[in-house]
């Protein structure tokens, strides 16, 4: 790099320089011409002063719940259409689950008058009689069960593709609480039906398609 | 083969892991994840989208287009950059759509302002407004795509690589672009480097020397 190129293109770097986010060698270049170059120095002092302003500067940010709420009325309804579209059932009907037979699931105004019933009682996790679980996504609604809440570890084979995933999360209603972890594995919490030992139910999350493993959490 | 959004892991820093992680599980459809990811990204969203079209009244409306591309999308997310370069770069190109919509081509809103640029009239908007909205109005002087990396730079702190993703064009037009906008900002550089709007006046003088124009 000739001396001049050097310092156009230095001046050109200065901005990045500023922000901390050039190269080491980049960065290295760029301090080595500072020292010998008052023309830099001086521009550098400017854009930082302009970088300080910049950050400074005022944008209001409002709250953005108004905002969301107006999203997820958007997403639902682009999930409804989408189920309509694709022939499959409506979003609170779909927790009913074809070709899952290890639930005892009652109908939606059943599970309907179930929430309303159960609306405001905090529902541990453990042993705790659990008949209002809601499965935390967009497209599904509420479903009653009749069980106890347990926290399990799922871990999915992989590869695995999002769609698959999914149906494997609707099919045992679950919740996720964290995860993934480093070796992809979920933290989900789930309703063991009063009718199912714990191990009978986790043997029956096995065998869905997708799921490598699922063990009661520690 | 593609890879799935499920077998990526991070390797950009504790913040990109967090956003990775949430974005797994939206891509799953998990609600809960989706409002942490939105109530991590409107902020940042807002604030470079309000810099980025100038029209606030819009900014609420191509946000929330952004993220539903995001609630969308996520399983098709790759991992080729950070989850927020990635986010950033929809909204980037929501934002054009949405001011190309409204045939507010940045170009022409830059020139059609330039054409106030002179030194008795700046002089009368920095009497009327404070530094704060004088930077908003200098900032008006430039073009959509240098107010994108200007914020980019400054606000956000990417790398001019990242700037180049999330703009959909080369590290060198990332450059130029930056370039661009120095020069025209030539003005308002050394009276931000005084930080002091009572000095204004001089500054202004000072400023309109060849020698302050940066290159």
């Amino acid at each position: 790099m000739g001396k001049k190129a050097g310092h156009e293109a230095i001046l050109e770097l200065l901005p990045w320089f500023i922000n901390e986010t050039l190269g080491e060698k980049e960065r290295d270049l760029v301090l080595g011409h500072l020292r010998d170059c008052q023309e830099c120095r001086l521009e550098r002092d400017r854009l930082q002063n302009f970088e300080h302003f910049v950050r400074d500067s005022d944008v209001a940010i409002p709250d953005h719940r108004f905002a969301y709420t107006k999203l997820q009325a958007r997403i639902e309804t682009a999930e409804q259409n989408r189920a309509s579209t694709e022939g499959l059932a409506l979003p609170v009907q779909s927790t009913n689950h074809r070709g899952s037979n290890f639930f005892p699931v009652v109908g939606i105004a059943a599970s309907i008058a179930l929430v309303l019933a159960f609306v405001g009682l905090v529902v541990p996790s453990g042993n705790a009689p659990v008949t209002n679980p809601e499965f935390t996504t967009l497209t599904t609604g509420p479903v009653s069960i009749e069980g106890t809440a347990q926290r399990v570890a799922l871990t999915f084979q992989q590869p695995i593709q999002a769609a698959t995933m999914r149906k494997a999360l609707i099919e045992t209603h679950s919740n996720i609480v964290s995860g993934p972890d480093a070796d992809g594995t979920y933290l989900v919490e789930v309703q063991v039906p009063f009718n199912t030992s714990v191990e009978e139910y986790l043997r029956s999350i096995r065998e869905i398609e997708g799921v490598q493993y699922a063990r009661l959490s520690e | 083969m593609r890879k799935s959004i499920h077998e990526l892991k991070s390797s950009r820093g504790a913040e990109d892991e967090e956003n990775l992680k949430l974005l797994q599980r939206v891509a799953v459809k998990d609600k809960v994840a989706f409002e942490k990811l939105y109530r991590r990204f409107f902020p940042q969203l807002t604030r470079y989208l309000s810099r980025l079209m100038r029209r606030p009244e819009m900014v609420e409306e191509v946000v929330n287009d952004t993220l539903f591309v995001v609630w969308e999308k996520a399983d098709q997310f790759q991992g080729r950059s950070k989850v927020s370069t990635w986010v950033t770069g929809i909204a980037y190109l929501k934002g054009i759509k949405a001011l190309d919509r409204l045939r507010m081509m940045p170009e022409q809103q830059a020139e059609s302002l330039a054409e106030v640029d002179d030194i008795e009239e700046t002089r009368n908007l920095i009497s009327k407004l404070g530094l704060d909205q004088w930077l908003s109005s200098g900032l008006d002087l430039i073009s959509v795509d240098q107010r994108s990396v200007i914020e980019l730079t400054y606000f956000s702190g990417y790398s001019y690589q990242e700037i180049s993703e999330i703009m959909h064009c080369p590290v060198n037009t990332v450059k130029t672009r930056m370039f661009h906008a120095r020069r025209r900002l030539a003005k308002l550089l050394p009276l931000l480097a005084e930080h002091n709007p009572v000095r204004v006046e001089d500054l202004l003088q000072q400023s309109s020397q060849p020698d302050d124009i940066v290159r």
